[in-house]
């Protein structure tokens, strides 16, 4: 067990993506390789691991991203975990309120897993004691969500990068994650001291413009914010039940001279999923997501001049990004694999409860050879008339996948 | 009614037999700890196969054990855990690299497929002694050997896949060389062969073919590389480990 060994592993996979309209294609970036490396020796682990992200239309510019390189460490009592890093927490499958450690990438928001999310640079210490076990992450940066300003072909991007960004006062981030069994149930609790991932109006800035005029610039930066969460997985029989819930507790933390932008709100995120059996190796979900604010007041675009209720315009900058789309939903997927695990096929439909707006989709990947896979999916959305639904927005975004991906 | 007497009678006779070589197959001399790398083959009705190679360690029987994925290259480093316990339900988990979670798995589906293999989580598990209603109904050569055939029938109240099975078992090494395992209606579902190799004082298996009669599929389970009794520590079976390929 102190012999050293290197291993890589990684794929190429070229893909692209067409509007169901009228077959055009969508030209946001993909990831077109991806490679990870690691060496372990005695109780340590060295791994490094990129994608090289391209477009289509401008492969020549293809960047790499160098998404994790960390060190682990393996003492008998625990996991120690330096570098840049990704952590998952939360037990809810794709969308979990509790899994605030890293931002998101919302370029590949519909990527599976940890492929949405976007490395941190942090410290991560997991000790175990019986049944018991304890995770600490130190976090000294600030990370944001990285959003697809002014994507034309992103109906639901936000129009253009904000000019006017404040640091962080205080990029410091503590989180903690204890967990247990209990019975046979697993049972976590969570708590993050830290900064919202999406960005808000911090305070307004008094300029002139250029002919005198005296303009009020709004000055963007992220509020700080409390999570406290909670989860829980547990099986009745062939029932499968998982429970996720935060709570947030944000302000907007800016003292300047300027006219600050007040904003202060306490919300909550769940997401309660269960697992229903079904024959022939037929798995199926079903998952309520929501979100509900408890208050929020402040300033808003409507009414500058006093601190009023704005629970109706108010949007979490932490949590689960689909609360971006829907205060409530009910998501329902069904996957199987068929031809002795040659193809793999799944359905899914996201329901928005609270306004009218689908999503239904599929995808099907079927591995022809050894290590080479075909996929094909399609995800369409449907709204109303109304147009600040967000699913009307993406009506024009439904669209057909196909790639190929060679693993090795 | 002495025909009836007689019947009961060789009944509870043939009964107890079941029970008895059914024990003696669950004291038979297997040792403490084992680590072995897989061939797992996966052969469809039209022949087309996939093969994986895994890298497992097992203790207690089997009670507990912790595999790797090392091949095919996209299930790279996929990780199982499965601890077994007498007072609750079994322990599954699974390293999912792709979503950075340790999942935990339902112990009530252990009719699910395991890795797309002919073999169900069932398949894979001990066969509790007080879960089972234990019968010789026969004997038949295998290889030459006249073996003891063994009915495990799952008792009222125990989740099983299966109505029943028939075993046929080596009348003095107490090793299972063949097995049928019917379905719920009891039609045949599937058929397993075992192939042993002596390796010190223990027979140890060295395959497993596995074919599901009515799908037309078939896993062929190939161990290689085997270390017996290297003291492998309990806490070996723990989460954390499921991260971590072994060396």
């Amino acid at each position: 067990m102190l012999s050293a060994q290197f291993s890589t592993r990684g794929s190429i996979q070229p893909s692209g993506m067409y509007k169901t309209s009228d077959f055009e294609q969508i030209t946001l970036p993909f990831r077109l390789a991806e490679v990870q490396c690691s060496y372990s020796f005695n109780d340590f682990d060295v791994t490094y691991s990129a994608t090289l992200e391209s477009r289509w239309n401008n492969l020549e510019n293809s960047t790499i991203d160098n998404r994790e390189l960390y060190v682990e460490w393996y003492p008998h009592w625990g996991e120690v975990k330096l570098g840049k890093q990704i952590i998952s927490w939360g037990v809810a499958d794709g969308n979990n309120p509790t899994d605030n450690v890293n931002p998101y990438d919302y370029y590949f928001l519909f990527s599976p897993g940890a492929d949405r999310k976007i490395g941190v640079w942090s410290a991560a210490l997991t000790y175990y004691w019986q049944d018991w076990a304890m995770q600490t992450v130190l976090i000294p940066d600030h990370n944001p969500n990285r959003l697809p300003f002014g994507e034309s072909e992103f109906p639901i991007a936000p129009p253009d990068k904000p000019q006017a960004f404040h640091a962080v006062s205080n990029p410091l981030e503590i989180g903690v994650k204890l967990s247990r069994m209990v019975g046979e149930t697993d049972l976590s609790l969570y708590l993050l001291n830290g900064n919202d991932r999406t960005s808000s109006i911090s305070y307004l800035e008094e300029m002139s413009d250029e002919e005198g005029n005296s303009i009020s610039v709004p000055n963007f930066g992220y509020s700080k914010s409390l999570m406290a969460g909670v989860d829980v997985v547990h099986y009745f029989g062939k029932y499968g039940f998982r429970g996720e819930a935060a709570y947030f507790s944000t302000h907007n933390p800016y003292k300047g001279e300027h006219y600050l932008w007040e904003r202060k709100a306490d919300y909550l995120q769940y997401a309660l999923e269960v697992e229903i059996p079904a024959p022939n190796d037929i798995h199926v979900m079903s998952q309520i997501i929501g979100t509900y604010i408890l208050s929020a007041e402040g300033y808003d675009d409507e009414n500058a001049e006093t601190i009023h209720d704005i629970s109706n315009s108010f949007r979490p900058g932490m949590g689960s990004p689909f609360a971006q789309f829907s205060d409530i939903a009910l998501l329902s997927t069904a996957s199987t694999s068929l031809w002795h695990d040659h193809l793999e096929a799944d359905v899914f439909t996201l329901i928005n409860l609270e306004e009218t707006g689908l999503m239904l989709g599929g995808n099907l990947v079927y591995t022809f050879m050894d290590n080479v896979e075909f996929e094909l999916g399609v995800s369409q959305f449907k709204g109303d008339d109304h147009p600040y639904n967000q699913f009307t927005l993406l009506e024009d975004f439904s669209h057909f996948r196909l790639g190929l991906k060679y693993s090795f | 009614m002495k025909l009836l007497i007689a019947i009961t009678y060789f009944s509870c006779l043939f009964a107890l037999e079941g029970t008895e070589l059914a024990r003696l197959m669950d004291i038979r001399k297997t040792p403490v700890d084992s680590k072995a790398d897989l061939t797992m083959v996966l052969t469809n009705k039209k022949g087309k196969q996939r093969t994986s190679t895994i890298r497992s360690f097992s203790k207690d029987g089997g009670e507990k054990q912790i595999t790797w994925f090392l091949a095919p290259a996209d299930d790279k480093g996929v990780g199982f855990l499965k601890i077994e316990h007498d007072e609750k339900d079994d322990e599954m988990r699974m390293w999912l690299p792709a979503f950075k979670k340790v999942r935990r798995i339902s112990a009530g589906k252990k009719s699910d497929s395991f890795m797309g293999s002919d073999m169900s989580y069932e398949d894979m598990a001990n066969r509790q002694l007080d879960e089972f209603d234990f019968t010789i109904t026969g004997e038949e050569k295998i290889n030459d050997v006249l073996c003891k055939i063994l009915e495990s029938k799952p008792k009222k109240g125990i989740q099983s896949e299966y109505s029943r099975h028939l075993s046929w078992v080596h009348p003095e090494k107490h090793i299972t060389l063949q097995e049928h395992s019917f379905d719920k209606s009891g039609n045949l579902l599937k058929e397993k062969l075992y192939t042993y190799t002596q390796i010190k004082e223990y027979d140890i298996l060295q395959e497993i073919t596995v074919k599901n009669v009515q799908k037309n599929h078939s896993t062929k389970l190939t161990f290689s590389n085997m270390e017996l009794d290297s003291g492998i520590p309990d806490s070996q079976f723990h989460e954390k480990y499921l991260k971590r390929l072994p060396k």
